[in-house]
Formats: C-alpha cells, structure tokens, sequence
C-alpha cells in the first residue's frame, strides 16, 4: 500500500505542475456559457473531541468512507537541531517508521503493508509530523502502531545506517540540480546565521546524527503540550476519544525546545549568481514576507493569487510564459516560517534567456507593488479562493492534514465557515495596501544557479 | 505535461477491486465511453477526458507532437478563445491540468459540482473547434523546448534513459521520448499539430470519465448534451506490436559533470497486461515486490544491507499497450563500485514461499484506499480504461494475484533474465574541470 500511495502521490506531484496555456486579451466573441445553477454547499462540521488525558483533536467525521486519516504535528522541526546535528530532524522523520517496540523494521513493514496501513513522518523547519491512514476495521492496530513509533522507536543500527547512507547521497544529489541547489544558497544568503540557513542537511551534521541523538529529539518534542490532533473519516467521537487516550497517554506531559529568535531579513535588490554547467539556469528569489495569523494575510493571499500563486491565472505566467515563451514553469508562495515568513518566486529559463525573464518579473513586482490589482483580478482571485474550496473536502488524509494545520496556526473552530466570508470581505483598498506591503522591489533578491548569458 | 515518469510510476501501482467502485458505463450514439463514479462525500466533481492517443502516435521524425499538441489544447476556439478556457474554470473555483503519456492523452477538471455542466461544455468544444494560429504556437513551442530543458537536458539521468530507450526499443514508438527528440522537437510546425488534432481527436476515440458528486442518471443528459453532439469519424487506432528477433544486451555508460551519484540501472522488456504473453504479466508483478520491497526484498536485501548501494528500486510497468519493463535501479555506496553492484543484480536470485506469500498479501492489500478520494478514483478507472483493460480487469487484480504460483515467478524470472532484450546504464559522477 504504501507503494501504491506513493505513485499516486508522485503522480498528483506531476500532474499539478503547470500546464500549458495561453492568456490574451484580445477580440471577444461572446461566450455562451451553460448558466450554473448554485447549489447550496454544506460545510461539514468540525467537532473538538477532548480525552480524558487532555488531548484534543479536531474531527470531522465521514461515514461514507471505509478509511480513517490521522496527522499530528509537532513543534519544532530542522530549525530546532543543535547546529552540529543538521539533518537530525529529516533523519528522525525517515527513522520513525522504520521498527517500533518489539517490531524490527521488517516486521513493521509488513504487518503495515498487509493491513494497507500507511504510517509516514515528515517534518520541515517548524515542524514534524505524523500521517496515519487506514481502514475503519483495523483502527486499533493501526493507533497502537503509532504509539509505539511515537513513544518506542528502535533506531536500530541496520535502519540508521540505511538512513544515514541515503541522506547523504541525497545531499550530494543537490550539488548536481540546479533548482535545489538555488533553494538551498537562497535561504543560506537570506538568513545568514540563523537556525533557518541550516535546515537542510549537511554531510557533516548527519554523519554526527547517533541513535542517542535521536532518541533525544523523540523525548524532547513529542509531549503532549507541543501537538496537534486532526483526524478525518468513519470515526466516531466516542470511539477517537477512546484511541486519543491509548495512543497519547504515554508522551511527556511537557516538550522541551529550544529558543529560536525572529529574524528579519536584510536583502537589497540584487543578483547572485552560482555557476552551473547546464543549459538551463534556475532561479530563486523573493524577500520577507507577511506572517500566518497576520490581519493582512487574506488579503495577501488573493494578491499572491493574482501575481504569481494561481497559476495559469497569475500576471507572472501570463507575462512571463504564455506571452513570451520564456519559462515553463514561474510561480511565487507564501513561505509561512514562523520566525520569519518569506515571499518566495522560482523559475527556470535557458540560459541565454533567463535575464529577460528575471527583467519581466522584477517590472510585474514594481508594477503591482505599485498600483495593485485591478477590481477584475481581485473578484476574480476571490471567485477561485472561495469556489475551489469544496476540493479541500474530497481526501480523508488531505482533510486530516488541513485540521491538523488550522490548529498549528492558531485558527478557532470555526475557521471553515467563516473562511470564504473573510476571504470575500477584502476591499480592493485593502488589497492594494497589502500588494505594497507584500511586494518589495527595493528588496528583491535573486539566486541564479547556471551559466546565465548577460547576468 | 507530465511525461515519462509517468507511465514508469503508475505501471508499478497495484490496483485491485472488488465491485467497490461505484461505478457504472454507457455508450454514447457516437461511440464515446462514459463512466460515473459516485462519491457524494464533497459536493465537487473530477471531470476526464482520456483520449486514446500518445506519443506512440507520433508521425516518423516528429516526435513530441501529441505533447505540444496537448498544451495547445488550452489555447482557445471560436466560442472560448485565447485562453479564456482556464481563466473560466479558475474563476469557477477549479483546478485543471492535463497529461500526455506514451499510450494516452488526458485533460482534468477538479470542480464544485454546480459547475460540473461548465466544464463539460467546455472540454467538448476544445474536442471539436480548436483553433490553431501561429501566434500561439509560436511561443508555445518555446515553452515546450523550456520543459525539455528542465526534464531532460539538466537532467543526467533523464539523457541516459533516453538514449537507453532508443538502444532498448529499436524502432519501436516506444523508442522515442513522449517530450520529443532535440532537434525534431524544434522542428515542430502548427500543422503537425492540426493533422495530429485531425486524426486522433474525437468522441469515439477518447473516455468519459467523471467521479464525485454525480450519478450516473445524471451524467447522462448531459454527456448527450454536450459529447453527444460531437461527431465521431476516426478509425481505430493501429496495434504496434514488438518484435525483437534477437533480443539486445547491452551495457551504457555515461560520465557527466551533474552526476552526484553512481547510479545503475537494468531494464528488461516483458510482457505487459495487455501483450503477447499478457497472462504471465502478474507475475512479474509479484516477482518486483519480492525484489524490491523495503527491507524485505530480496535484492534490496543483496544491495543495502550490504552496504554496496544506498538504495535500490525494482519496477514493473505492465500498464502498456505494448510490451512492459522490467527494471531494477541501484544507487551505488561510496564504498562499493558499479561492478560490485551488477554482479550482485547478475547473481541468480532463490525465491521461496515465504516470500511469495507476504509480496502477494502486501500486492492485494487495502483496495479501498482507492475509493476515499474521488480524484484518485476517476484516475485508476482511467488508466484501466483507456488501455482496454476496463473495470472488470481492476476487480479481479487480487484474485489473480493470489493466484500466482512460486512456479509462475520463477519462469518470469528464468525467462526475463535468460530471454529478453536489456539494457544496463551506469551513470558515474564525472569530476568539473
């Protein structure tokens, strides 16, 4: 099974790549579009289910699905690993599912993949997490599974060394592709110092990973005053209430996790260039950006939605690809780092074009920087924010994930139904207040790893 | 859009059934399949249309045409022009994409169930009326050759399994990447485009496939409605078969400056679900899980835990028309050497049946992950559909797994490792100047 979830993972990270498209304002025929007929949308109803050990979780209960979706997350991610230990985190997240208690790697993984089990960790800067899915009938096994990864994991020596081995490979890997490779001298340059320019590994830091330090980072962050539950599909409160108490009983009551300081970027606008023998250059760049739980970051949102977030829509695309042909993928994100949020763009252009490129997004930065976005773009991005939300409902695990995160972020319960009113509340003032908040040409940055001809 | 990777990497998920979609077809006048899958979980729909054609259609010396076609496809006709296709289903809150792959075409909508009529309105007239101008395929074309440029030509690996398919496939479709060579890419023109849009593009060559919050009562309508109207008129598709009358076994070497890793890797030609020699396909599916599978496997056994590779990864990809392959993929340990590796691939593998037992148990597991997500539905249903293998073939994946005898893989593996044409690469890290 898990085989099988990660194909189709991998198959839904291609397909929602960019696609290929066109967008011109030019003569209109009139389209007679089939009218919609609006229906009603129910938002389901999240339920906050508190065991009687203190830990809650936000469920949104589906009885037409046989699964059961579980994510947990845990504060502290790679920017928490002790300088000398980068790696650790991304380590421990591969380690976790490999043996638990009395079950060696390979007995795990085989009571896991007969039952279609899926128990798989992944982490980032701020966080490490926990995705459980499985059928409704085997929902005992599969908490207990995941007690025991949380709360006995073995680190046995064969796993370590596996892990070990493949991280480090991985590491090399990134000195041979020019996306990562930007990504990586990207967020170096822009925060220095800073537990942030070390959360990717290094080979120094995960040759210096041991089974104790492991062990360390599993007693430390994985309390019960340091998570967050959601949890999606054929369960009911009654029964999640029962498995809360199983499963987190054992945690510590308290984490323990190091202090990381807030940083403030201090970028100017300009270009660094890592020399890369491919045809081919990559570009990172971008500067500070508006934090989660921001009054702002609706409204940045829909701007991000109308630059560089949403697309085959987004002015970025539009300008840079459809009418230029100049890239097959630009795009900007939110980077939402808890101690310093980011606006992030990535492109990659033949090298004896990438400076077009880069002069086309440094003027659509000025330009919307400058004016904001028109009254169309605006309804527009607010038609797609708020219509596509009925697509964050068709996955249990998806679901699971989305709860566990509202949580992590500080949102109240009734996020779900008040989401797509705010959204809708941003006035076009506001929006253009916050595209010049958001977008700084002053600061723009760029990290370009090729041979780029004119740079 | 996505290419080659993704034949590879859905060919080696296993699927299997057990009347647990809820799905049900009809036939429209003009012969286009279509199948609704209910799931009224959401009140959104995933809405397809899978044409059967891919880059095996591919005139002679213009490969990569069915691909530049496909991102055509979004470009406009006389009632949605330029472009305004994707800007009405974003502004109806959906998410598109589309895919070429070798053996099909695909283009997906993912929308509110209120907008279902939208899409299909739209999908339809792009079926029929697109419009092809220069000054849309112009910089598209551009665009493409950026999206070989990332794919393949700073992409190492990617360059060696290409010209590992030219030496592994000979002259068959499957010999040339879906993305186009180089230089026959660049060469591409707009009426390539229309004459492969001409041929290959109509109702009775493509499926129907919406899942989500629909029935099939309802889809009816309006798939007459709108598919319906379209008229049909193409031929069935031609069969390619593959002959190799004196199976190829070669070795490629590469050094190349991006290469961070040593990497080896053997691909066999086999028999796929639907070729010559289709019913031994199952068994090479549980002969890749008992190679391959994590900590279990056997070469991954042989390789990791010896410490000569870091990692390996055995596939099989059966979902062709024509043959499949076979392949089995080694990242070498700095402490080990290529040699070491091939060798221990080279050594004859003892397969017992325990481990028949636990690869089958782990093949037939948990089919009703399938069915939680609409989408994912809509997409299984897809690629067993549009090769010909229908539902019918999905439901009976786990029974015919579990009927797979200890005899049935080892003549998979007597006959893929004595019998069939192959092909190793090596791809070593080459120092920069």
């Amino acid at each position: 099974m898990k085989r099988l979830f990660f194909c189709f993972a991998l198959f839904f990270a291609l397909t929602n790549g960019a696609a290929a498209q066109r967008i011109e304002v030019v003569k209109k025929t009139p389209v007679r579009l089939p009218a919609v007929k609006e229906m009603p949308f129910r938002i389901p109803q999240v339920r906050e289910i508190t065991a009687s050990n203190g830990v809650k979780a936000w469920l949104i209960e589906e009885k037409s699905t046989p699964l059961i979706a579980v994510s947990v997350l845990f504060n502290g991610g790679a920017a928490s690993d002790p300088k000398r230990l980068q790696g650790l985190t991304p380590m421990a997240a591969a380690l976790l599912g490999d043996g638990a208690g009395r079950y060696k790697s390979e007995q795990l993984n085989q009571i896991l993949a007969e039952k279609a089990i899926d128990l798989d960790f992944s982490s980032g800067a701020d966080y490490i997490s926990a995705e459980l899915t499985t059928l409704r009938q085997n929902r005992d096994e599969a908490f207990d599974f995941l007690r025991l990864a949380l709360t006995k994991p073995r680190f046995d020596k064969r796993a370590l060394k596996q892990v070990r081995e493949q991280t480090l490979a991985a590491v090399k890997a990134r000195k041979g592709n020019p996306n990562a490779a930007a990504y990586e001298r990207f967020l170096k340059l822009v925060f220095k110092n800073h537990p942030y320019s070390r959360t990717m590994p290094s080979a120094d830091g995960v040759k210096a990973v041991t089974r104790a330090s492991l062990k360390r980072l599993v007693r430390r962050r994985f309390a019960r005053d340091n998570m967050v539950v959601g949890v999606a599909g054929n369960i009911s409160e009654s029964e999640l209430k029962a498995l809360l108490e199983k499963t987190f009983s054992n945690l510590p009551e308290k984490a323990i996790l190091p202090d990381i300081p807030d940083f403030t970027p201090d970028l100017s606008a300009r270009t660094d260039v890592l020399t890369m023998d491919v045809p081919q250059s990559a570009a990172v760049f971008g500067h500070a950006g508006i934090p989660r739980g921001d009054p702002d970051y609706y409204a940045a949102l829909l701007v991000d939605y109308t630059f560089g977030g949403g697309g085959f829509a987004s002015r970025l695309f539009n300008e840079v690809r459809e009418k230029n042909g100049l890239a097959y993928s630009v795009s900007t994100f939110m980077l939402p780092l808890k101690h310093s949020p980011l606006y992030i763009g990535t492109l990659a252009s033949d090298n004896a074009k990438i400076a077009g490129a880069i002069d086309i997004v440094k003027a659509e930065w000025a330009k919307i920087a400058q004016s904001g976005q028109t009254a169309k773009e605006l309804k527009d991005a607010k038609t797609y924010l708020t219509g596509s939300f009925p697509l964050s409902f068709t996955s249990s695990s998806g679901l699971a994930s989305f709860l566990a995160a509202l949580q992590y972020n500080g949102e109240g319960i009734d996020y779900l139904q008040n989401r797509n009113a705010l959204m809708n509340a941003v006035s076009l003032s506001e929006a253009r207040r916050v595209a010049a908040r958001l977008l700084a040409p002053e600061s723009l940055f760029f990290v370009v790893v090729g041979k780029p001809a004119n740079l | 859009m996505i290419l080659l990777l993704l034949a590879l990497l859905l060919a080696s998920c296993p699927v299997n059934a057990e009347n647990l979609f809820k799905a049900e077809s009809f036939t429209l006048n003009n012969g286009m399949k279509a199948i609704a899958i209910e799931n009224h979980r959401a009140p959104a729909v995933t809405h397809m249309v899978w044409y059967k054609t891919g880059s095996i259609d591919d005139p002679l010396g213009k490969s990569g045409i069915a691909h530049v076609l496909e991102h055509l496809m979004f470009k406009g006709t006389p009632a949605v022009p330029d472009g305004e296709f994707s800007k009405i289903v974003a502004r109806n809150g959906g998410n598109e994409n589309a895919f070429t792959s070798r053996d099909y075409t695909a283009y997906y909508q993912n929308i509110a169930r209120d907008r279902l009529e939208l899409v299909m309105f739209l999908e339809s007239d792009r079926m029929k009326n697109l419009r092809f101008s220069l000054q849309d395929f112009a910089p598209e074309l551009e665009v493409v050759k950026e999206e070989r440029l990332m794919r393949t030509e700073n992409n190492p690996a990617a360059l060696l399994a290409e010209r590992r398919n030219r030496l592994l496939w000979g002259e068959h479709a499957y010999a040339r990447p879906i993305i186009g060579f180089k230089q026959e890419l660049a060469a591409l023109t707009m009426k390539d485009a229309q004459d492969f849009y001409n041929t290959h593009y109509a109702p009775d060559n493509a499926i129907l496939i919406v899942a989500g919050d629909i029935t099939a009562a309802e889809l009816k309508p309006l798939a007459e409605k709108y598919y319906g109207a379209v008229p049909p008129g193409r031929k069935a598709r031609t069969k390619r078969v593959f002959t190799d009358s004196q199976p190829l076994k070669a070795t490629l070497e590469m050094a190349h400056p991006l290469a961070k890793i040593q990497t080896v890797t053997r691909t066999y030609i086999v028999p796929s679900y639907l070729s010559e020699g289709k019913e031994t396909a199952h068994a090479y599916a549980v002969l890749a899980e008992i190679l391959g599978a994590a900590d279990s496997g056997v070469l991954y056994k042989r390789l990791v835990d010896s410490q000569k590779a870091s990692a390996v990864s055995v596939d099989y990809s059966g979902f062709a028309l024509d043959k499949g392959t076979f392949s089995i993929s080694a990242a070498v340990s700095p402490a080990s050497t290529a040699e070491a590796v091939r060798a221990a691939i080279d050594r004859p593998v003892k397969i017992g049946e325990k481990a028949l037992r636990q690869a089958k148990k782990r093949l037939v597991a948990g089919m009703e992950h399938l069915i939680d997500n609409p989408e994912t539905t809509a997409n299984v249903t897809g690629f067993a559909e549009i090769l010909g293998l229908g539902i019918e073939e999905l439901e009976k994946f786990p029974e015919k797994i579990n009927a797979v005898s200890l005899d049935d893989v080892k003549a998979a593996y007597e006959n893929m490792t004595a019998k069939s044409a192959v092909v190793t690469t090596v791809l070593t890290p080459e120092a920069t100047p």
